[in-house]
């Protein structure tokens, strides 16, 4: 009888304890996100002054149907060239990689940043990203992988290939 | 006089990186930089205050049985709020720690302390030793990566040093560097506390946390030996 009571405590103050904590944590959730989201707003803005540098209105498109799930958000600039927000998984991640292009009105990639990873600080923000400047959809798989960090470098690829992809909808192509 | 010994105690005498050689993990990821192994340092110092009051707190409510799970889901709260506020308030700071901030859950100085220290004195004194092996924690860090830095990058905090620049040995940024400071830090460190530092008998059977559980593992598996010798 004893035990069964041990067990019984046992199981009531651990899941107490969780609850607390679930909801300490929800608190905590309800005035941080908020906080949150804003600066990833600003960051995504900056990101889209970035891939576009010679461009300075953005207005958001609707995403077409069929559009890759990796795709958030596309905007379009006043000389018809679109920026393209990705969020996106390598294999071993915990975090989402977050990923801008700029894709010219030719077709071309002409900007691109990384706006959050936090893993494989080697993958660099700059250096791997940079590699895929001037590429177009046919040639962007072309660009060889990071030794070293393969899983971050195939999905920064697969972002890429999905921003062309997009692009092709949005101007009337056909999803393949 | 006894609180201000608990407060000193992870300073030196029992540093939690140099002495009792806990917390490794992120100390050698996050001692490439000053600013980097500040910021470790103060995230994992006020989670290991915070849970350190919470556990001395629970220590009567909480049943031996399910004591580490209950630690484990303590630790995990605070570190998350930590990295929610950091996220809001901090971003760049948040950016910079990476995956090493969520990883302060399995720092071992902080589930060491929970079950060496928290869960068997008072609130008061756990929230001292918090702060003292925080603060240990820390300055082991900026040691670290002030070495590293500067030695290493011809830095410090980001800032460089002009005549340091020709005399650069980058490996030291490296993680064999890292290594090779930490040894030569802990050597430093055993020099100094010659005598002082806690003996052998310090990390006994007594002192370990699995101590209930394996003991009477270790009584049975001691009388088979010796059946069998027999």
């Amino acid at each position: 009888m004893k035990k069964l009571n041990d067990k019984v405590k046992s199981i009531i103050v651990l899941t107490l304890i969780c609850l607390i904590v679930t909801g300490v944590l929800a608190v905590t959730n309800s005035f941080t996100s908020p906080v949150i989201e804003k600066s990833r707003a600003v960051k995504v803005k900056n990101s889209l002054m970035a891939v576009l540098p010679g461009s300075s209105n953005f207005s958001e498109v609707e995403l077409p149907e069929g559009a890759p799930s990796t795709v958030k958000a596309v905007y379009k600039a006043d000389d018809g060239s679109y920026a393209v927000v990705l969020g996106t998984m390598s294999s071993y991640s915990s975090g989402e990689m977050g990923v801008t292009c700029g894709i010219s009105a030719h077709g071309e990639l002409v900007g691109v940043t990384l706006t959050s990873y936090r893993e494989s600080k080697d993958f660099g923000k700059d250096t791997y990203p940079k590699t895929y400047i001037g590429v177009n959809e046919n040639t962007y798989a072309d660009v060889d992988t990071f030794a070293g960090v393969t899983y971050s470098s195939n999905a920064f690829k697969k972002a890429i290939g999905d921003a062309f992809a997009v692009v092709r909808l949005l101007k009337g192509g056909e999803a393949q | 006089m006894k609180k201000l010994k608990i407060l000193t105690n992870g300073l030196l005498k029992e540093n939690p990186v140099f002495v009792l050689v806990l917390g490794t993990c992120p100390t050698l990821a996050m001692s490439v930089s000053v600013i980097n192994a500040i910021a470790m340092g103060l995230a994992a110092t006020a989670v290991l205050i915070c849970s350190n009051v919470a556990i001395s707190l629970l220590r009567k409510v909480i049943p031996d049985t399910v004591r580490i799970p209950c630690y484990i889901v303590v630790i995990a709260g605070f570190v998350t709020l930590v990295q929610m506020l950091m996220e809001a308030y901090l971003p760049d700071l948040y950016e910079m720690l990476g995956v090493y901030l969520a990883l302060i859950v399995v720092n071992c100085i902080i589930l060491g302390r929970a079950e060496m220290f928290a869960n068997k004195h008072t609130v008061g004194e756990s929230a001292l030793d918090g702060l003292g092996m925080g603060a240990g924690f820390t300055l082991a860090l900026i040691a670290m990566a002030t070495v590293r830095e500067v030695i290493g990058n011809g830095s410090f905090a980001g800032m460089e040093i002009g005549f340091l620049q020709n005399y650069k040995i980058p490996i030291l940024t490296a993680p064999p560097g890292g290594f090779l400071v930490f040894g030569c830090l802990i050597a430093l460190v055993a020099h100094i506390t010659k005598g002082k530092a806690p003996q052998r008998k310090s990390f006994d059977c007594e002192s370990c946390p699995s101590a209930s559980f394996c003991r009477k593992d270790c009584a049975a598996c001691e009388k088979t030996a010796e059946t069998e010798a027999k």
